[in-house]
């Protein structure tokens, strides 16, 4: 491991990622210096339970932008999967089982999206931007519209406990971020991500499963909709058709400030992870100094814009 | 569906009296029909004058969007009660309306810091259903406030959303004897407030026996969208009498379709909302009427309740907020910015 | 007689290397004067030298005996030069007249508007003598190769072009094109318009050309009367005299390892069919667009053929590249930007790629058995500097070379596919590289070397294929390689 971080290429990333980090806690201090409130354990935790959906979707995003794509369909597929994993609760299917069944809702998702894209052969953009559509269309029309009340306790007890106080869907989508951690910095198929993304012929030619590789992410990014989409109605208590507006925005912005670059080949686990913590900060913080929307807007602009800028000087050293 | 969801009305009511002691034999709140109400005009007579706040009382709003013009004058209702009575008022929105998270990250950080009561107005019926419990479970009232209505409130304020449809319907019958064909521009479907608004115009007209509904298509909110359903209804349509749009944003386009197609003095045109725009366009003429819920006054009603409410007054679970069908004839009397004297016109309504 | 244009003492370095020493060369009015030379003897960058695509480090360059300074393609239209393409550059959805027009439209209305009519008529004037048969409204997608040819020659006589560069401008003409391409240059010289041309087909050479001047490695070597010169005197001025010696120790032994029977890939590969045998160098030769290229991308699977099989050790494969990778076989592409290197991971994964499983223990990869194995294998092939942990897009072309030469040995690959694999790379690691194939051989691999470099395929290999217009034109045993039986099985009679 020491030896590692002899190497530029290790070191550069690990530069871009302790450079996120350091972004997160110049923001943190500015909002402790203003508020009170800012630093208190409740207030932490809060901000941490209110980027746990967020991250959640960018962890997928992340390795389906790694591997060189972009999955805009990831709000409506937790749509999808959240009005059906809703109504078979209601519908009083044991709990485990429906959960099951609304992960598998997503994976299909993203299943139908990588097929159209490695069989299909067409662009990443514009079938997830189909997607976009049409699965939200399936939850509105499934629904009628009308948001699914009732969820049974034993559910929502799922999310809505804690561990030392620790809220669930932070110690899920931690234990989460670990495995993709591993899958992408310790499994062949996170190689694969990468030399898919960096250059799919090249990898064809050394024989990766180009369109295997392809498919996983999509599925991920599915399945890691779904999960936040379970979180979300456990918290909610209820699964709304409309759920999940904008979340592909916010995920490919945490992705972004953390490093990964749209073109494929490169990002990071935890740079995404800070990256979408730095949005729930800049959320939180701003509304506790009472800054209207349309400036937490403007900052959350400033604040990407500056990320791609770091990005853009640091990696023009490496020529 | 609609057996299917009746039934997850009512395992909802079961689901979620388990974890809330607050919400104990709360059914789902439907803001319309619920019998437990109130009117506004009375909260003085039955409940007494407003009491004084205590020093140091702290008031959170928390609503969809600023780019909104009718959450902007709803803060602006709020605000002046809170600037009369010398009370620190913190109002927030999300960035657009679309952003059902943003809100909830945004309620649940007001709930951390301190304040005696929260208003909120939630983009949909369950975004802030923790946001909810959080305050239930911090002792903190929680008034929702228009027109999302979250089923397990407690507390809320706001206009009867059937009443703007039945006014306008009320008008058509009073105003064109004969009868004849109308149309219907729908907000977002499955928007509570849209389908009310729908409904109570569908329902009252229909009944009358002598109208026609002949088309009711949604238009999301969009003037745009407005424009091109209004322009196709009217082609299809040529002897049609009347319009009555959801809001006002979609009226003005229905309006410019009207325009377009010559038919100013045939046709009829109702908003709902009493946006400025609409004020003016009634003035002009453009516009029939509009049905105003009288935003400012309702953020006013809004935040006496929340101090009637915090000085231990047990008010019905919902107060209804005031709304007039503004016309040609009596558009002077409501474009008033003096709220007493809207009040007291209100009154004697 | 003043020449037309005058090119002396041309230098021009990328880096340290050095591809045009010192070149000079001269066209007469009216002339057509052919510009010789294998591939990466420095035609392509004489060529952009004189359109303005790349600047010279040093030389003087006359139009009419005036020195004209040429810094950028615009200032080579101005200055009466106009290049023909290989690729022609064209926008395939705007017509005839609209190309010829493309950055220099006609105008009316003050500048406001493009004047297609008078376009369309311009266009039809300067296109009757070449070829009235052209419909100056039509798509230019809709044309043949060779209409299109000349609708840039009619491109070049509206910008008033003296001097019309060809580059290899029949590579996809049949010979009536060919025929119809003569006439249209000889109304062109008439004119007084002076042509370089430049081709690898000796034929078409000696049917247009008066004069040729001959590069080598990015010198001069002479300028040559044609037809006066013969054709065998002009390939040996280009391919080199000194005969390159083959300083080759054969390890081939007679167990066939792969065999090729009958594939094709439309007209680029048609029916070839040969045995590669273990510890066997197989060289295989030609030119550019002869289909070396793409027959080594149908045997490594990565592209799908259209007929034939390929059988590895007597037994079939099945197609795409991860069957035959697993099979035994690996291809070390031409273009290692483009088809090698993953550039932003680090030496490690990229020459672990091929061979995760190998690597992996419960679905991990082992990091330090596979940073182990490839320091030990880059140690041997010589990778510089060895930190096997940089990013190989942080390496010279040679060394990345290196690198991929270790994926296939860290996958076992039993029979090696290089295409052109000193391409770009500089003459020290060029040694290196060969030094590893014939390492390759002796271990009891087996090799096939596509080059263009007669010299390299004459000194690596023990049997040479002459590959021609997608076919296999001769197989060469050894003692029948020299680079006049290849040029002579290369060429194309036409």
């Amino acid at each position: 491991m020491n030896s590692m971080t002899q190497s530029p290429l290790l070191s550069r990333i690990k530069f871009r990622e302790a450079g996120t980090l350091l972004g997160l806690i110049l923001i943190g201090a500015v909002f402790a210096w203003q508020s009170d409130t800012f630093l208190t354990t409740p207030n932490i935790i809060n901000i941490l339970q209110q980027s746990s959906i967020n991250a959640c979707i960018a962890l997928g995003m992340t390795l389906v932008i790694i591997s060189g794509g972009i999955d805009l369909s990831v709000g409506p597929v937790a749509a999808l999967s959240a009005v059906l994993g809703a109504a078979m609760l209601v519908a009083g299917v044991p709990v485990p089982l429906a959960i099951l069944g609304a992960l598998a809702v997503g994976v299909f998702c993203g299943f139908v999206n990588g097929a159209l894209i490695t069989w299909g052969g067409l662009q990443p953009f514009i079938v997830t931007l189909g997607g976009l559509s049409l699965y939200r269309a399936l939850a509105l029309i499934y629904t009628g519209g009308t948001p699914i009340f009732g969820l049974p306790d034993e559910f929502r007890a799922l999310t809505n406990g804690s561990v030392l106080g620790v809220p669930n869907p932070v110690i899920v989508v931690a234990i989460l971020a670990v495995l993709a951690w591993v899958i992408l910095n310790k499994s062949p198929l996170g190689e694969y991500f990468m030399a898919v993304g960096g250059n799919p012929e090249a990898a064809r030619i050394a024989g990766v499963p180009v369109t295997l590789t392809r498919q996983m992410a999509y599925m991920i990014s599915g399945f890691m909709a779904a999960v936040a989409a379970m979180i979300l109605i456990g918290r909610l208590g209820a699964a709304e058709p409309t759920l999940g507006t904008l979340w592909e925005l916010d995920a490919i912005a945490a992705a972004a400030i953390g490093g990964a670059s749209l073109m494929g080949g490169r990002g990071s686990i935890f740079g995404t992870l800070i990256g979408a913590i730095i949005l729930g900060t800049l959320r939180n913080g701003l509304t506790l100094m009472n800054v209207q929307a349309f400036y937490q807007l403007l900052a959350t602009g400033i604040i990407i814009i500056v990320a791609m800028l770091i990005d853009k000087l640091t990696s023009g050293k490496q020529g | 569906m609609q057996h299917f969801l009746k039934g997850a009305l009512a395992a909802s009511v079961f689901t979620l009296s388990m974890g809330m002691a607050q919400a104990q034999d709360l059914s789902p709140l439907n803001s319309d029909s619920e019998p437990d109400r109130m009117d506004w005009s009375e909260l003085e007579a039955k409940f007494g004058p407003l009491p004084a706040p205590p020093a140091g009382t702290k008031v959170g709003g928390v609503s969809k969007t600023l780019a909104n013009e009718y959450w902007r004058s709803l803060g602006q209702g709020y605000q002046n009660v809170a600037t009369a009575l010398g009370i620190e008022f913190v109002y927030q929105a999300a960035q657009s309306e679309g952003d059902q998270l943003g809100q909830l990250s945004i309620a649940e950080n007001l709930i951390s810091q301190g304040f005696n009561a929260l208003l909120f107005s939630p983009q949909t019926d369950a975004n802030l259903i923790p946001a909810v419990e959080a305050a239930a479970a911090a002792g903190i009232p929680v008034l929702n406030v228009n027109d999302a209505v979250i089923p397990s409130a407690t507390q809320y304020v706001g206009n009867v959303q059937k009443g703007n449809g039945v006014n306008v319907a009320n008008w058509f019958i009073a105003n064109r004897p004969d009868g004849g064909k109308v149309a219907v521009i729908e907000g977002q479907p499955g928007v509570y407030a849209a389908g009310q608004r729908t409904a109570g115009f569908t329902e009252t007209i229909t009944a009358a026996g002598n109208f026609e509904v002949v088309a009711s298509v949604p238009a999301n909110w969009s003037r745009e969208e407005a424009f091109n359903a209004a322009a196709t209804i009217l082609q299809q349509y040529p002897d049609l009498i009347g319009f009555y749009a959801n809001n006002d944003g979609m009226a003005l386009g229905v309006v410019e379709a009207v325009k377009a197609a010559g038919k100013q003095d045939q046709v009829a045109v109702f908003g709902t909302d009493g946006i400025s725009d609409a004020y003016a366009a009634v003035r002009s003429g453009d516009l029939t009427g509009t049905v105003d819920s009288f935003p400012v006054l309702t953020g006013e009603i809004a935040m006496e309740v929340a101090l009637r409410l915090m000085a231990g007054q047990d008010l019905p679970r919902v107060v209804a907020t005031p709304q007039a069908l503004i016309t040609k004839e009596n558009v002077e009397t409501y474009a008033t910015s003096d709220m007493a004297a809207l009040r007291a016109a209100l009154m004697a309504q | 007689m003043t020449p037309r244009l005058s090119l002396t003492g041309i230098d021009k370095s990328y880096g340290s290397t050095q591809v045009l020493h010192g070149v000079s060369f001269a066209v007469q009015p009216g002339e057509v004067h052919g510009l010789l030379g294998e591939n990466g003897a420095g035609k392509s960058t004489l060529l952009n030298v004189l359109s303005g695509v790349i600047r010279a480090d040093a030389g003087v360059i006359e139009i009419d005996g005036k020195p004209v300074s040429i810094a950028s393609p615009r200032e080579a239209t101005a200055a009466g030069i106009a290049m023909i393409h290989q690729e022609l550059q064209q926008v395939p959805e705007l017509s005839v007249a609209q190309n010829i027009f493309l950055g220099g439209a006609l105008r009316r209305m003050g500048g406001l508007l493009v004047d297609r009519a008078a376009q369309e008529a311009e266009a039809q004037r300067l296109l009757a003598p070449l070829d009235p048969g052209i419909d100056v409204t039509a798509p230019v997608r809709t044309l043949r190769v060779a209409q299109r040819q000349i609708v840039e020659m009619a491109k070049a006589l509206r910008a008033n072009a003296r001097i019309i560069a060809m580059d290899e401008p029949t590579s996809s003409l049949t010979p009536n094109e060919f025929e119809r391409l003569v006439q249209v240059v000889a109304k062109l010289t008439a004119q007084g318009v002076s042509i370089i041309y430049v081709s690898h087909k000796m034929d078409e050479v000696f049917r247009l050309c008066r004069q040729a001047t001959i590069l080598r490695d990015g010198r001069r070597v002479g300028q040559v009367p044609i037809p006066e010169t013969g054709v065998r005197q002009v390939i040996e001025l280009m391919v080199g005299r000194e005969l390159a010696k083959a300083s080759h120790h054969g390890f081939a032994t007679d167990k066939a390892v792969l065999t090729v029977q009958g594939l094709s890939r439309g007209r680029a590969v048609q029916d070839a069919s040969f045995t590669l045998h273990a510890g066997e160098v197989l060289g295989i030769a030609g030119l550019v667009g002869a289909g070396r290229t793409e027959l080594l991308r149908l045997i490594a699977g990565v592209d799908r053929a259209d007929a034939g099989r390929i059988l590895i050790e007597g037994q079939p494969v099945a197609a795409g590249p991860r069957a035959r990778i697993r099979a035994g076989l690996g291809l070390v592409p031409e273009e290692r930007k483009r088809d090698g290197i993953i550039r932003h991971r680090p030496i490690t994964t990229n020459i672990g790629l091929p061979a995760m499983r190998r690597f992996s223990r419960l679905g991990l990869i082992r990091k330090g058995m596979l940073r182990n194995r490839s320091e030990d294998l880059m140690r041997e092939v010589g990778l510089r500097p060895l930190d096997v942990s940089r990013a190989i897009g942080s390496f010279s072309g040679g060394n990345q070379q290196k690198a991929i030469i270790g994926r296939w040995l860290a996958a076992d690959t039993r029979i090696f596919l290089f295409d052109e694999p000193t391409r770009g790379i500089d003459v020290g690691a060029k040694a290196e590289i060969y030094d590893l194939i014939e390492r390759l051989a002796r271990e009891g691999r087996a090799v096939i070397v596509v080059s263009s470099e007669l010299t390299e395929v004459i000194r690596v290999s023990d049997r040479v294929l002459v590959m021609r217009e997608g076919r296999i034109s001769a197989t060469l045993g050894p003692g029948e390689i020299n680079e006049a039986t290849i040029a002579r099985a290369a060429i194309p009679a036409s």
